[in-house]
């Protein structure tokens, strides 16, 4: 079973998962899926913070998101453990 | 009608080895410019191995062709053949990261809605081997209706066949590779009746628009294509598109989220069991190299460090190539007085040419140095790393990491640094980021400051002589226009440019060896414009402050005194020994003769009369009136200062076997009560100065141009010039207060 979805930004170093939902302005979100990260695609946190550095499908991407964006993410069981 | 030569483009996302490529298809043929009216930089190349002459064009690496930036604009303006100056390619080269399809192919799928001819190259396919990675070429390629080719760029695997794809591409009978559908098909019916009625609507008033364009005016809110589409003034088009918008979006079609949700869909159908991939998300070395280097003080402490290395081992490695050009320098003075009789063309040639341009060439070895080490850290991926570091450092002041690149490369050069802003989609923060670039120390000012640390700051060594103090101060001194910066970005952020922080967004690739070729072409790049500089501008106002400082005094008594020091010489050569004592005595009376008259034409000159009168708003800076002259010379480029220097002290130079080079000239230079007049302090002030002027017109006019107003290149100078001189003012007085104007 999938644990409850949780925002990026309290993503651990390590911590893996999918990405659920993404809300937010919408052009600021439309970027962000053209590099890459949109609902369904992996991530890894390498490094948390503001701003972050994420690992989306095998790419690394530093992103500081505008204060309305909200990235979900429902963890991986095996980083769960 | 169309021109006979033909021409591709080739487009991808960044990363994905595009560089490479044009390079492998193009060898050294690349042509770089400037696109007509933009300061985006054009990158043409002719084909390699083509019979008929076939150009390639570099367009610059872009995620999407929803133009945010301005080097965007210029991609799909190119694409759609509305850039002024060049004609619409007749054939696309997509080149697609191979590991990461799925996202390269967004890119590919706004293309491919384009009806160019077009070819899929999947580059890096060597890691595809590696990584065991599935893709299944043949049957990608029927599905898309295009030729798909896979190349391993950087080995220049696969390019032979790329350059052949290409002649077929434009060949004049060639349909076997136009793309079989467009994926815009997939949009919702409600958009496409829209963007229909849209484009009726605009052919109605006389301005007819291929429909890629059309839907890029509805989807890209405030883009590049409404921008273009509000300066047209048709009546009622703007408030047209806003309510075909709304309609959309009632109609459950939103605005703009609801293309990347077509386009992936349509990639995740044309890969659908073609395309497989190990799980990527594993640690790699990147990672742990990243943990330490990102780190939020760690990260920031070896960034420091590591700029403090570089100006350390600038001082330590230019020492001795600087020794040569200076003897070399020397040499050729020596030469010219051998050769040429004494008058103004010897002047000219000695004091004006050779002394100008000499003095700025000793200190390529410098440049070529920091250039390399910038190229070096721009390649291996580190830059993008800083950037992250910095980036809650630029937050606090309202700006992003996103500016950090440009800044950076400004301490090479502000022109190509402030070009750079045109990545940086949010406009304040680019107007902010190209107001403070020429703060940043530029390369051209490495001269100025390495002649006075060289001349004034005493070479002490610490830790077994691997750190110097010049090295120190010739580090603080590139923190001075960068901490100044601080403040001002804050301030210009504040009251000119308000609004929302900017976010940031930015993809790092993984680390890699810098590679050798790229390294050579940048430093080479900016090697030779700065040598270009030194034969075109600086010899011109070499000569032209040669001969301010030259007439219009009377020439005689120098050249009179010149003549017989030329004879004496010849005697006392010739001269027994007990007859050489005599004439010796004599030389020295003519020697004397000739400084009076040396002083006496300079104090008579153009200059010097130029010198008196500014004298009484430099002398707060602790600055005579040479040094006055020589940095209002220095208006244009800063690096003249050098060359009038050179020239000022070579006119009027006391004739003294041990006073070759500028430095020592320099130094025994005295003020009328017989102080020297350079000190510490006055070293300091002039640097202070220099580290905060706008002395550059390359940088004001990029300026102008990249803002499109004259408001700004003056705002600049105003605001540079003034803390310039409140800089230096400060820094005289706490220097003299410290005892060091002594």
């Amino acid at each position: 079973m999938s644990a409850n979805p949780v925002p990026l930004e309290y993503m651990k170093p390590e911590d893996r998962g999918v990405v659920v939902d993404m809300s937010g302005d919408p052009c600021h979100l439309k970027r962000l899926q053209e590099i890459g990260l949109q609902v369904g695609c992996n991530v890894r946190m390498v490094c948390p913070g503001k701003p972050c550095m994420i690992c989306v499908e095998g790419r690394r991407l530093s992103l500081r998101l505008d204060e309305k964006a909200e990235i979900f993410v429902a963890p991986d069981d095996e980083s769960q453990s | 009608m169309k021109p006979s030569k033909k021409s591709v483009a080739l487009i991808g996302n960044p990363n994905t080895g595009k560089s490479s490529l044009f390079n492998a298809l193009c060898g050294m043929s690349a042509r770089v410019g400037n696109y007509p009216g933009v300061t985006v930089e054009q990158k043409i190349g002719s084909l390699l191995d083509s019979p008929d002459p076939i150009d390639v064009i570099d367009l610059p690496g872009t995620y999407s062709l929803a133009a945010r930036s301005a080097d965007e604009a210029v991609t799909i303006d190119v694409l759609c053949g509305v850039q002024p100056g060049v004609p619409r390619p007749d054939a696309v080269v997509v080149i697609v990261d191979a590991t990461n399809i799925e996202r390269n192919f967004y890119l590919l799928s706004q293309v491919l809605d384009l009806s160019l001819p077009t070819l899929v190259v999947l580059n890096m396919w060597d890691r595809v081997v590696e990584e065991k990675h599935r893709v299944d070429v043949e049957t990608l390629s029927q599905r898309l209706g295009v030729s798909i080719l896979c190349t391993t760029a950087s080995r220049r695997d696969g390019v032979i066949a790329v350059r052949k794809a290409i002649q077929q591409l434009v060949a004049p009978n060639s349909t076997s590779y136009a793309p079989k559908h467009s994926p815009r098909e997939q949009f919702p019916e409600v958009f496409k009746k829209e963007s229909a009625s849209l484009r009726q609507k605009l052919a109605e008033l006389q301005h007819p628009v291929p429909a890629v364009e059309v839907d890029r005016i509805l989807i890209d809110k405030d883009g590049h294509f409404q921008q273009k589409m509000a300066k047209l003034e048709l009546p009622g088009l703007l408030d047209e598109i806003e309510s075909a918008r709304e309609r959309l979006s009632t109609a459950g079609c939103k605005i703009p989220l609801f293309e990347t949700k077509h386009r992936y869909q349509w990639v995740r159908e044309q890969i659908a069991g073609l395309v497989d991939r190990p799980p990527a998300n594993q640690s790699s070395s990147s990672d742990r190299i990243d943990r330490w280097l990102t780190h939020r003080w760690v990260g920031m402490a070896f960034f420091i460090a590591l700029m403090f290395v570089i100006f350390q081992s600038i001082t330590l490695l230019a020492a001795w190539p600087m020794g040569q050009v200076e003897e070399l320098q020397g040499w050729i003075q020596g030469w010219v007085e051998q050769v040429v009789a004494p008058g103004p063309l010897r002047s000219l040639l000695q004091d004006g040419v050779i002394a100008g341009i000499g003095g700025v060439l000793v200190f390529l070895p410098q440049i070529v140095i920091l250039f390399l080490f910038i190229a070096i850290l721009e390649d291996c991926g580190y830059m993008s790393r800083a950037a992250f570091v910095v980036d809650k450092l630029m937050s606090a002041i309202g700006l992003s990491g996103r500016s950090f690149l440009p800044l950076m490369s400004s301490f090479a050069c502000a022109v190509p640094g402030i070009m750079a802003t045109r990545t940086i989609d949010n406009a304040r923060d680019r107007m902010v980021t190209i107001l403070i670039a020429p703060l940043m120390s530029c390369s051209a000012r490495l001269p100025v400051y390495v002649l006075m640390v060289s001349a004034f700051v005493p070479d002490d060594r610490y830790a077994g002589g691997w750190l110097s103090l010049q090295g120190i101060v010739l580090f603080l001194m590139h923190c001075v226009g960068a901490l100044v910066a601080i403040p001002v970005a804050w301030f210009l952020r504040k009251f000119f440019f308000p609004g929302q922080a900017s976010t940031f967004l930015m993809e790092l690739h993984s680390y890699k060896w810098p590679s050798p070729y790229v390294l050579f072409q940048r430093v080479w790049e900016r090697a030779s414009a700065f040598v270009t500089r030194a034969g075109t501008l600086i010899f011109c106002t070499s000569v032209l402050v040669w001969a301010a400082g030259y007439f219009p005094g009377d020439t005689a008594p120098l050249t009179a005194a010149q003549k017989k020091i030329a004879t004496l010489q010849a005697e006392l050569d010739a001269a027994t020994a007990e007859g050489s004592e005599a004439v010796s005595s004599q030389l020295a009376q003519a020697e004397e003769e000739l400084n009076l008259a040396r002083s006496a034409l300079i104090d008579a000159s153009f200059l010097g009369m130029a010198g008196k009168w500014i004298e009484p708003v430099v002398k707060p800076l602790g600055w005579d009136w040479k040094i006055g002259v020589a940095t209002i010379a220095s208006f244009p480029a800063r690096e003249v200062i050098i060359a009038t220097l050179g020239t000022i002290y070579s006119l009027g130079a006391e004739e003294d076997e041990e006073s070759e080079g500028l430095k020592a000239q320099m130094k025994a230079e005295k003020w009328e009560d017989g102080r020297p007049v350079y000190s510490l302090a006055t070293a300091l002030s002039i640097m202070v100065f220099f580290a905060l002027c706008a002395q550059c017109s390359a940088t004001l006019l990029v300026i102008r141009r990249e803002t499109n107003s004259w408001r700004w290149p003056i705002f600049s100078f105003v605001y540079m010039t003034t803390l310039a001189y409140l800089g230096a003012y400060l820094t005289y007085t706490i220097a003299s207060a410290w005892g060091l104007a002594a």
